[in-house]
């Protein structure tokens, strides 16, 4: 027996435009993508360079070649995002004043935020591996070679993400700077083609890889910050001192944007990731319909795998705007204005914030074409307002003969 | 009006635990259950289970996805807290609280569903 009955439709335009936040491997080569197919895309930096993460482990491409075609705003920021599943409105601030830009969907590749290490552990000299990179040039000049430790798996286990960076970052310090590198890893991660030959590599190049257990300490002896840990291999206990420290920012349980995610209203998951959606049925998308994210802001990947992630999310944008328009079933959940308080219990607990706060009326009222049916601000609302015409209360009870 | 016999009342997620049901063979098993879609099982109130005791029910039971798998990203949690909540209410009204049940099963484990429904069926009736 089917509880459903017949409801009126409503056609929805999907604008053929597509907004890319964040100019990183995933943004660049999901902008790419999306051009391909042929949307209007815009694609807005933070930073003055495009490139993100890609910079400091030295895999830069020719991203002019690249994002022909594609608007590209440097220097900008994403302030503000308004409207719904294929016609949102953002407001971009960039140096030459507000852009207000509208689309069809909006794919995040915000990447994580950069905690500083200094700020972890009180010295200057413990930084994450991304801020390491401005210290180089001292690292150049100095006479002798100077140690330089970088950890893996500080807080975290990490994944094949951090293992690439490392070692990348590794290599370049030891041929092309007077470095003498030593790489802290509780498990080293490379089980892929690319990711076993840097490590081979990388041990040619002479780096020094030590295998610990149990936790990490650094104690500042003098201008060197030595670094102890259990050795699993040696099964004794080692020191280096190094003169600079670069924490994987993965291991430093970084999240992605924070501050980001709230505005857009994504939520993030225990480990602050932009990955909150049922996998199983939508993949690449965060919990607000029309939103996806990609990239390191939703999970760690290793570069081959960002692309192939960033290329897949823009064909999961791909398959809900080549619709053109959606069509949807007036079957949403219906606030009674009598009843609604306006106590926030739905917007709160809505997982896709398809409720919103109807202005005029000043009560809850929910976006058709963002609510996905669930019925749980039905379970929620403690006044009993809201109903889902499907499944009311009769129609449940109904189902028992 | 004769009192209908009562019945166990099995409260389906539409995403998992009612495709479970509807590949079910045995009907000797579903003798005196009657099975309820929902379009997931966080749509499920205090008053919704209360009402159907009301009704005559023998016992509700209440099958979301398994937990951290909810279409719906945390529906199911949102299920168990009211079931605990009604559980409670029983409790304290002095009715057997075991008369209401929720566990999580995906829409393959027909084998579970007998199972749950059996065990449920044996302390109620």
């Amino acid at each position: 027996m089917s509880a459903k009955t017949k409801f009126d439709k409503k056609k929805v335009t999907l604008q053929q435009s597509v907004l890319v936040i964040g100019g990183g491997m995933a943004g660049i080569h999901a902008a790419q993508e999306l051009k391909g197919y042929g949307y209007e895309t815009t694609l807005v930096e933070r930073a003055d360079i495009l490139g993100g993460k890609g910079n400091y482990i030295n895999q830069r491409a020719d991203y002019k070649k690249i994002l022909s075609g594609v608007t590209v705003l440097t220097r900008s920021t994403l302030t503000d995002l308004s409207g719904h599943v294929g016609n949102f409105s953002a407001t971009i601030t960039t140096p030459k004043g507000d852009k207000t830009v509208s689309c069809g969907a909006v794919v995040l590749a915000s990447g994580i935020e950069n905690k500083g290490g200094s700020v972890l552990f009180d010295n200057e000299n413990i930084v994450p591996i991304a801020e390491l990179k401005n210290s180089i040039t001292e690292l150049t000049e100095a006479e002798t070679p100077v140690s330089v430790g970088l950890i893996l798996d500080l807080n975290i286990e990490e994944t094949k993400a951090g293992a690439e960076m490392v070692l990348n970052m590794a290599m370049d310090l030891q041929r092309n700077h007077n470095a003498e590198v030593y790489v802290f890893c509780r498990e080293i991660r490379v089980a892929s083609l690319e990711l076993e030959t840097l490590y081979d590599t990388a041990r040619d190049a002479s780096v020094n890889i030590i295998k610990y257990e149990g936790t990490i300490t650094f104690n500042t002896t003098g201008n060197f910050i030595t670094v102890a840990a259990r050795d699993v291999i040696l099964n004794d206990s080692i020191a280096v001192d190094c003169a600079k420290v670069g924490i994987s920012p993965y291991g430093l349980n970084v999240s992605a944007d924070s501050g980001l995610a709230e505005m857009v209203g994504v939520n993030l998951d225990a480990l602050g990731q932009m990955q909150d959606n049922n996998v199983h049925f939508f993949p690449g998308q965060t919990n607000r319909p029309g939103i996806f994210a990609a990239g390191s802001c939703r999970g760690q990947y290793y570069a081959p795998q960002i692309i192939t992630e960033a290329k897949s999310t823009a064909l999961s944008v791909h398959s809900l705007l080549a619709q053109k328009s959606l069509v949807v079933e007036l079957s949403h959940a219906v606030v009674d204005e009598e009843k609604c308080a306006l106590c926030l219990t739905c917007i709160r607990s809505c997982p896709h914030k398809a409720m919103v706060i109807d202005q005029n009326k000043k009560v809850a009222m929910s976006i058709p074409e963002v609510c996905r049916k669930c019925g749980i601000c039905v379970g929620e609302c403690p006044a009993k307002a809201i109903e889902l015409p499907a499944y009311t209360d009769d129609i449940v009870l109904g189902q028992v003969g | 009006m004769a009192k209908k016999k009562s019945e166990l009342i099995v409260l389906c997620c539409e995403n998992s635990a009612y495709l479970a049901a509807e590949s079910l063979t045995d009907t000797k098993i579903m003798q005196s259950v009657k099975v309820v879609m929902l379009p997931c099982s966080g749509r499920v109130e205090v008053g919704l289970i209360l009402k159907f005791l009301e009704n005559g029910a023998a016992g509700v039971l209440v099958l979301g996805c398994p937990l951290d798998n909810c279409k719906f990203v945390r529906g199911n949690y949102r299920a168990q807290k009211r079931v605990d909540v009604a559980m409670k209410a029983l409790n304290d009204a002095g009715v057997n609280k075991d008369k209401v049940k929720i566990d999580f099963i995906s829409s393959l484990d027909t084998h579970k569903f007998i199972a749950l429904v059996k065990e449920m069926k044996s302390t109620l009736f």
